[in-house]
């Protein structure tokens, strides 16, 4: 459909975001305190500039995905404040366009997975704002990182629906290969404020497949088998507790809706919650279906590998690594994946 | 740290064997590959994955106050800094030490920990455990640095200017998502319910997005485990957003020190610091002395 | 930085017995004292915990100040010697996360010092004009 373009370096690229900029909110990963994470570029350091190349173009994920430029930690959607008897709502700030440059295959591919709960009717139309707004560009990967298991996960490394993929030569020139139709008037703006040329696509780094990808039917059905087994109780001996995997997983999406108000003025609005919590389940009259830990750790491994594949036919996982690396006692979906095969195969 | 974890091997395959425990808590090498993380052994089968390295940072003290241990003869791996948080729980009366078989460890330092270099109680005593593991022939003791060799961001942070503090503080708290990963692994973060687990909305609010809510956690966490905390350094190491919060828990110790004397959780006895208050203590806030 | 005009809201935590007698014997003497100060009365000044000045910053307090007894002279005996031990450490820690620990004010007040209570208000807001307003702490999604 459409042919590729190149510029002769990422700062040539970054150079002409930076003129775009009075258009498009643009998002880089980048390092801050030696934690990767998307960053304005506007708003970037020097060094900060420097360091998104390694990072944007690394084998694996930053920290943070790109979940909350859809789906934010909080978000405001009503704003109201009163005088006398009279409330009135106050606007809320518009979203604007945004840019992710440096997306990987996994997170892009998780935004498909939650497309599917915020798109579906009703349709969320907060999110659905964000998602029509946003342009991801993605990078690929060479190699898989040490956490990652996409491929299983039916997740190409080297491939993404992202709107642009971005890929870097061997001279460290950037070439950008529109996907869509958002990418191609996404790459036709940039060559008017930039120096690209068309050129031919860089080739697509293979995988030799042999990664064995997980049948979601199979998982499935391997999970409806253990809902009983004492593995459960096992993992949730050493689980903490804590939220980081609902947080920093790019496809969990559970939201709490809170009010915060003072005297005349108050906002209604939505934050991250987790599964993981005690209080998520709590009811009113103090009852509460999950009152364990490991009953809630089986829920959120069934949320992943078995109700949303009854929902909406897919595993709900993309293979990222980050529950890997960063749950402080090593609990991640591959080993919980390897207990329920194991555990099935003694019984 | 190969002695230490065959001796462990071998005492905790003959605790389980011989039925005096359940089940034996301690580390064991994790799949991910990425150093040990925490393990319960149930079989004396199972015995044989328990090891101790220099990457056993997290604190085990704590999971003996959750539900899935209780009524439980539990063998814990304790080391130095775990001992002191056991030993509040204990006195707090939270666990039995009936019901536990205490297995000592004669702690190396953990890589990469600054707590370590300062640490003073690498070991728990003798006659507290139940038996105590050492590497023997490893020589001497740990090189002990001062607090400002082992967190000089301390003094760094003090030397900014108020504005610069700001806005160093704010860079750091403003990737805070509230995930609670410091409070859960803190050993000493024990209360049963929690402040940020009420429900009471004027109590907390859990935006993530406003600094001013994530100012307020983490400066009453501190304040809450301000006289308790004994070093183990887990808060900083599980935040997955790099956030140095341990400076804040580390600054307070400080202060507590200055002003009311060295006390050592765990160790010396109760009450702390902050569970008392006498008339001869120094007034900040005299008629005729400034603040 | 100051703007004209500019008045700083103070929230004071009093006493019940000593600092807020005072301040009523401030009143019942006709001794003027800045309309900036909200006072709510406490049974002690140690019932005052960091939460509660970290909540009054976050609602748009320029400054807090705790008034009590008189070391020795607290009601409850031992309230103001705990008071004092927190108040300073959180002073020092308010410091080294960057935020003013000259807006947090402690001052012991006896129920006779009517003069003391309407001079530390006073004083309090006079300092307070020159720093400014207060948004460092402030939760800004409901800001009057």
């Amino acid at each position: 459909m459409n042919s590729s373009v190149k510029t002769e370096s990422l700062d040539s690229l970054l150079a002409a975001c930076d003129r775009l900029a009075g258009k498009y909110r643009i998002f880089a990963p980048t390092l801050e305190d030696a934690v990767t994470g998307f960053r304005p570029l506007d708003a970037m350091t020097k060094e900060q500039r420097k360091a998104v190349d390694a990072i944007a173009f690394a084998n694996k994920p930053p920290v943070t995905s790109v979940k909350s430029f859809f789906f934010p930690d909080s978000e405001i959607y009503i704003k109201f404040s009163r005088e006398g008897r009279a409330v009135t709502q106050m606007d809320l700030d518009v979203c604007a366009p945004q840019i992710i440059l440096g997306a990987k295959s996994c997170d892009v591919r998780s935004v498909e997975l939650i497309d599917k709960v915020f798109l579906a009717g009703p349709i969320d139309t907060m999110y659905q704002e964000r998602r029509q707004k946003t342009i991801v560009i993605a990078t690929v990967c060479h190699e898989m990182g040490d956490n990652c298991a996409c491929q299983e996960f039916g997740v190409s490394p080297a491939a993404s629906a992202a709107d642009v993929l971005m890929a870097k030569g061997c001279r460290g020139d950037i070439y950008l290969t529109p996907q869509t139709v958002k990418g191609e008037q996404l790459v036709q703006e940039l060559c008017t404020v930039g120096s690209f040329a068309v050129c031919a696509s860089l080739p697509i780094p293979v995988f030799d497949g042999a990664v064995e990808q997980l049948v979601a039917e199979q998982v499935q059905a391997r999970m409806d088998k253990s809902f009983d087994s004492p593995v459960w109780e096992r993992l949730a001996m050493t689980c903490i507790g804590c939220g980081t995997c609902t947080y920093y997983c790019p496809t969990c999406h559970c939201y709490d809706i809170r009010d915060f108000s003072r005297r005349d003025q108050g906002v209604r609005y939505r934050t991250w919650d987790s599964c993981m919590f005690l209080s998520f389940t709590n009811m009113a009259g103090g009852h509460n279906p999950r009152p364990t830990r490991a009953d809630r750790l089986r829920n959120r491994f069934f949320h992943k590998l078995n109700y949303f594949v009854k929902k909406q036919g897919e595993l709900a996982c993309v293979g990222c690594g980050r529950c890997a690396e960063l749950c402080p006692v090593g609990i991640s979906i591959s080993s919980v994946l390897k207990q329920i095969g194991s555990d099935l195969h003694e019984s | 740290m190969r002695k230490i974890s065959e001796a462990l091997r071998e005492v905790a395959g003959r605790l389980l064997r011989s039925g005096e425990v359940d089940l034996v808590l301690g580390y064991a090498w994790s799949e991910q590959g990425q150093g040990t993380v925490p393990y319960v052994a149930f079989t004396a089968e199972e015995a044989a994955n328990l090891c101790f390295d220099t990457t056993s940072r997290m604190a085990l003290s704590k999971y003996l106050l959750q539900d899935t241990f209780l009524g439980k003869r539990v063998a814990l791996v304790v080391k130095g800094c775990d001992y002191r948080a056991l030993k509040l729980s204990l006195s707090e009366n939270r666990i039995e030490r009936k019901h536990t078989y205490l297995i000592g460890i004669d702690c190396p330092m953990m890589d990469g920990s600054p707590f370590c270099l300062i640490c003073q109680h690498k070991c728990p005593p003798a006659e507290d455990v139940d038996i105590l593991l050492t590497e023997a022939d490893e020589a001497g003791e740990l090189k002990a640095s001062s607090h400002q060799e082992a967190f000089p961001e301390i003094p760094s942070i003090e030397r900014m200017s108020g504005d610069e503090r700001f806005e160093y503080w704010k860079r750091q708290l403003n990737r805070c998502k509230r995930c609670y990963s410091c409070r859960h692994a803190c050993p000493v973060c024990t209360c049963r319910q929690c402040l940020f687990d009420r429900d009471n909305q004027d109590a907390v609010d859990p935006a993530k997005d406003v600094l001013a809510q994530h100012q307020f956690y983490h400066i009453i966490r501190a304040f809450h485990v301000a006289d308790r905390c004994v070093g183990c350094g887990q808060c900083a190491q599980v935040c997955p957003e790099g956030i140095p919060l341990h400076l804040l828990h580390q600054k307070l110790q400080l202060e507590l020190h200055k002003h009311y004397g060295s006390y050592r959780a765990g160790l010396d006895e109760l009450p702390s610091p902050l569970s008392h208050a006498h008339a001869h203590e120094p007034d900040f806030f005299g008629k005729v002395g400034k603040q | 930085m100051t703007n004209e005009g500019f008045e700083p809201k103070i929230v004071a935590f009093c006493c019940n017995w000593c600092s807020y007698a005072g301040a009523d014997l401030a009143g019942v003497g006709r001794l003027k004292y800045p309309e900036n100060i909200r006072i709510i009365r406490v049974p002690c000044s140690s019932r005052v915990d960091a939460a509660l000045v970290l909540r009054a910053f976050q609602n748009g307090a320029d400054g807090v100040m705790i008034a009590g007894c008189h070391p020795g002279d607290c009601h409850y005996d031992t309230g103001n010697y705990h008071t004092r031990k927190r108040m300073v450490l959180l002073m020092s820690l308010l410091e080294f996360i960057g935020l003013s620990r000259e807006r947090l004010l402690v001052k012991w007040i006896s129920g006779n010092e009517a003069e003391r209570f309407s001079a530390t208000v006073l004083g309090f807001t006079k300092e307070l004009r020159q720093m400014g307003a207060y948004e460092k702490a402030r939760d800004l999604r409901c800001v009057r």
